[in-house]
């Protein structure tokens, strides 16, 4: 369960007021508004990689709020993929493993196989990013993001630098990964269809903020 | 439609822009190389090979080889971390910071150097302070590598910090949230990623402190590094005693950073490829 109370965001000009919000555990929450309500903030505020004015967040009752990114055990992947230019498929999915202390290595094996069959990844394992399509970066930032079973999974607008078929396909895999794994997650998006294809649930964010 | 009229035509155009580029480049170029190349001509091989042979000539060469490395070094370790908060962060004194950090390029080197000496000499605290700890800065190669760092630096900062915006913030972000540190990201990520541009600095910086003169004369006229060498024979002996010191310290600047700029563009490369 993630519960967000009374998040206020102030980044010069742009503030964003008294956010509330839950999520269930293992929900598909979609955050819906216009370009520059502040969604992404919101997003980035919760994987702590914006500084917060005052509120609090707790995901599974825990109080992070305070926590540096790299204690939050929360994965967030961009539109844009930012797989590391210089790591191969296969490295830049594993990443993040050799940061978890006391890590379970059969565990995070398992993950590794299941995410790589899920996403269809096998063939390009050793291809770096610059030789993938943008479906192909985009499902491996998907696989990056989810291998060290984050609580929680942030996709920011995840689909919108794909051309439609490629959108479609990606957007029948999200939901099947969210149906296979459970993994809690909040999705930005300005596409109602997209949202209403993908989401349990619907926040929708007013200019106002 | 004659067939004449159907010919394509675009490769002959010529634009009055790249006339222009044609001729003021050829000026540029001209202007850079030709006084080097000139200089061959004005001695000869036999008073070249002599002078290789010279132990003052070849000691103020290491000198200013090693001077140069040093401050590159200094440089790298003292400009990087700044480069990097100064590529991340937006803060209400960045822009009188970075000028601060550029200063030196606007400075006379004599001036500098007269600055330095202000700072350096005992009646100053930190001259005070080096003195009462036996630590000689002027007239030793201490007070060399500080007129090098001091007038070179800001070239290293500029550049680490131009190749550290090349990597996207929101990369570091992805990292973060896989449960790396900032440190960690750095090194595993941006570092890596800005090498290059990182690397470039560093040949720009060392060509600066090598090339370094007025400070330098102001600081620590002995030991002699090869400019203030080939200074003192042209103004001792004349053009004749000057020149070949004057010809192995080109050659030896040119292939060291021929060869740094050929690992440069290698790795830039294999990158490209990638």
């Amino acid at each position: 369960m993630i519960k967000i109370k009374n998040l206020n965001i102030s980044l010069g000009n742009f503030q964003i007021k008294n956010v509330e919000l839950k999520v269930k555990k293992g929900e598909f929450l979609v955050l819906l508004g216009p370009t520059a309500a502040g969604k992404s903030v919101i997003l980035e505020a919760i994987a702590g990689l914006v500084p917060i004015k005052s509120g609090k967040i707790l995901v599974n009752n825990r109080d992070i709020t305070q926590l540096k990114p790299e204690h939050r055990n929360v994965s967030i992947c961009y539109q844009d993929y930012n797989l590391f230019p210089h790591m191969n498929v296969r490295n830049n999915i594993c990443y993040g493993l050799r940061f978890k202390k006391g890590r379970n290595n059969s565990q995070y094996h398992k993950n590794f196989k299941a995410l790589v069959d899920l996403l269809k990844l096998e063939d390009i394992l050793d291809r770096l990013p610059l030789n993938l399509s943008g479906g192909e970066q985009q499902r491996v930032s998907l696989a990056r993001g989810l291998i060290g079973s984050p609580d929680v999974l942030l996709l920011d607008e995840p689909l919108s630098a794909l051309d439609p078929n490629i959108k479609t396909s990606i957007q029948e895999e999200l939901k099947n990964i969210h149906q296979t794994l459970h993994t809690t997650i909040i999705m930005v998006t300005h596409d109602f269809i997209e949202a209403n294809y993908l989401a349990e649930r619907v926040a929708i964010i007013h200019e106002e903020r | 439609m004659s067939k004449n009229s159907e010919e394509d035509t675009s490769g002959k155009r010529f634009e009055l822009i790249y006339i222009i580029a044609a001729i003021t480049g050829f000026i540029i170029l001209f202007f850079n190389v030709f006084p080097i190349l000139n200089t061959f001509y004005w001695t000869d091989l036999e008073t070249i090979k002599k002078t290789l042979l010279d132990r003052e000539v070849i000691a103020s060469i290491w000198l200013s080889i090693k001077c140069a490395s040093i401050t590159t070094i200094i440089a790298f370790f003292l400009g990087i971390p700044l480069a990097y908060y100064l590529a991340r962060h937006e803060f209400r004194l960045k822009n009188l910071i970075e000028s601060l950090v550029d200063i030196p390029m606007v400075i006379p080197h004599t001036v500098a150097g007269i600055c330095l000496l202000t700072v350096l000499s005992p009646r100053s605290p930190i001259g005070h302070f080096l003195e009462a700890n036996n630590i000689e800065a002027l007239g030793t190669e201490i007070g060399i590598v500080i007129a090098m760092l001091f007038v070179s630096m800001p070239l290293l900062v500029d550049s680490a910090k131009d190749a550290f915006k090349w990597v996207p913030t929101r990369m570091e972000n992805v990292s973060r949230s896989l449960g790396a540190t900032q440190m960690q990201t750095f090194l595993g990520v941006t570092f890596i990623l800005s090498w290059r541009g990182i690397l470039s600095g560093m040949i720009v910086t060392w060509a600066r402190a090598i090339s370094e003169f007025g400070a330098v004369i102001i600081l620590a006229y002995h030991p002699m590094i090869a400019p203030t060498l080939i200074y003192e024979r042209f103004t001792t002996y004349g053009m004749k005693y000057a020149i070949p010191a004057n010809i192995i310290l080109i050659v030896i600047s040119i292939i060291i950073f021929v060869v740094l700029r050929l690992v440069s563009l290698g790795g830039k490369e294999k990158h490209d490829k990638n």
